[in-house]
């Protein structure tokens, strides 16, 4: 309040508007979710809303990875109180594969070491399970990822999303017009679900991380190839609903080797060197949109989740591990308009 | 499209609105990706799957350069290719174009071989089945199309 009784809100810009002006823009804020999003990034508020991300390095896939992930946990206070006894599912990203090309998808070691360390936090069991967004063959991009062997010298079980039991639960989330999702009967029967995303660049919406690697999770039989349904209802929104409705616990995002320029399956290697993990899938998205480089209030679907979903505000997010600004690598962007807020915020 | 064709319905015009969109869909190099044949700056890349599925259902159509390329595609493809979905259908696609490889028996048996280990999918046994067959019932059209 100053002396005239007024309150104000400083905003990190160094604007300053007093509340009869916030009303005024009142209508606009309705309106324009950018504004909207703009407003809540001056202002750093999230609803109070606040989370830890560790972010731990790792040179290539050689590297005692379920080790760090272990710390990972650790850190974040996932401990084996948390875990004993659960039935826990990894979700990879496994899109399509292509010769030559094995950054498109999640890397078998990276999920792998996840299953090791949670094993080693007396999970009762890991399964890891996928509906490819580009394919119906599961076996096909099993073989040719390199992830069936890996799971299968492991001795994990792979579950196709794309064809299991279905139930219909409400949409929490409401961004689209969908009043209910039809999910997994595996995914709704694990105690903890752990999206493994691979750090790419998204040719649609900017970037494709923890929250949109959840698509996955959504079946083939009902919503297409690759989810039709879903695009038309607007990426952002749908990346939203499923994450307000399947509620991840975990997400551990495989950025050693990451994607730039016309991801997410036609871009090229981006070397970064590093895994990053949390419990809050925005946080742990908006932490690694800043690893490489772009801006996280570019994205629709990180400034709608903004206050609802979790926090992306630097200010409200607590970095664990190793910083960002060391490990910040510059990712391509397509230059088309639809992307120019990610690049240049 | 394969159901109308295999019901002798090979002029009707859903049945050539569906080669339209067959022609249309089918990549420059040869074979075909869902749907789109490019997103933004790039074209997409074929799948053994459906290629078949798309060779299968223009079976008795001409045999453009589109064909040949798709076909060479999954000549190149299915070798390497364990997978019961994809190889079944690319060897159905190819019989349906009499371009299959002599080969394909040793590959079906591979395949076979090595699904015994994995858990029981009727679909993909029916699919391998057919595609073990000289003459593929999805492709084989029978004489006195009824023009629709």
């Amino acid at each position: 309040m100053d002396d005239t009784g007024t309150a104000h809100a400083t905003c990190a810009g160094g604007w300053k508007l007093s509340r009869r002006e916030m009303l005024g823009v009142g209508g606009g804020l309705l309106v324009g979710g950018g504004i909207a999003a703009a407003f809540r990034q001056w202002t750093r508020h999230e609803r109070g809303l606040r989370a830890d991300v560790f972010i731990g390095k790792a040179s290539d896939y050689h590297v005692d990875l379920a080790g760090l992930i272990g710390e990972g946990l650790k850190t974040l206070g996932i401990t084996r109180r948390v875990i004993r006894g659960k039935r826990i599912l990894l979700k990879p990203n496994l899109v399509e594969t292509a010769v030559g090309q094995s950054h498109i998808n999640t890397h078998p070691s990276v999920v792998v070491a996840a299953a090791r360390a949670l094993r080693r936090l007396d999970a009762r069991e890991v399964i890891v399970a996928e509906g490819q967004g580009h394919r119906r063959d599961s076996q096909l991009v099993l073989d040719e990822s390199g992830m069936g062997q890996a799971l299968d010298g492991a001795k994990i079980t792979f579950v196709d999303l794309n064809h299991d039991e279905l139930v219909e639960v409400r949409n929490t989330g409401r961004r689209t017009s969908l009043e209910s999702l039809y999910l997994p009967q595996t995914l709704l029967s694990a105690d903890w679900v752990v999206s493994i995303p691979k750090l790419k660049t998204h040719h649609w919406v900017g970037v494709t991380c923890a929250m949109k690697n959840l698509f996955g999770v959504m079946p083939g039989v009902v919503y297409g190839w690759p989810k039709n349904v879903l695009h038309w209802e607007g990426i952002d929104k749908a990346i939203m609903d499923i994450n307000a409705t399947v509620k991840p616990s975990f997400a551990i995002v495989d950025g050693i080797v990451g994607m730039e320029g016309d991801g997410p399956i036609m871009g090229s290697p981006k070397p970064v060197g590093c895994v990053i993990m949390g419990a809050n899938m925005t946080a742990v998205d908006a932490t690694a949109v800043r690893v490489m480089g772009l801006h996280p209030y570019g994205l629709d679907y990180l400034t709608g989740a903004s206050g609802w979903l979790g926090p992306i505000h630097e200010h409200n997010i607590t970095q664990r591990g190793e910083l960002i600004e060391p490990l910040k690598t510059r990712f391509e962007v397509l230059d088309v308009p639809h992307l120019a807020d990610v690049i240049e915020g | 499209m394969l159901a109308l064709r295999r019901c002798g319905q090979t002029s009707h015009p859903r049945v050539r609105e569906a080669v339209r969109l067959l022609w249309d869909r089918v990549l420059p190099g040869g074979g075909w990706n869902y749907g789109n044949t490019r997103v933004l700056a790039n074209t997409l890349r074929p799948f053994p799957a459906t290629t078949g599925i798309a060779l299968a259902a223009l079976a008795g159509e001409p045999q453009v350069p589109q064909i040949d390329k798709s076909i060479a595609y999954l000549t190149n493809e299915l070798p390497r290719i364990l997978s019961p979905f994809s190889l079944a259908w690319g060897l159905i696609g190819l019989a349906a174009w009499l371009s299959r490889p002599p080969e394909s028996e040793s590959w079906l048996a591979q395949c076979a071989a090595r699904k015994v280990q994995h858990q029981p999918n009727p679909l993909e046994d029916a699919l391998l089945l057919m595609a073990d067959l000289k003459s593929c019932p999805l492709t084989s059209v029978p004489d006195g199309d009824t023009h629709g």
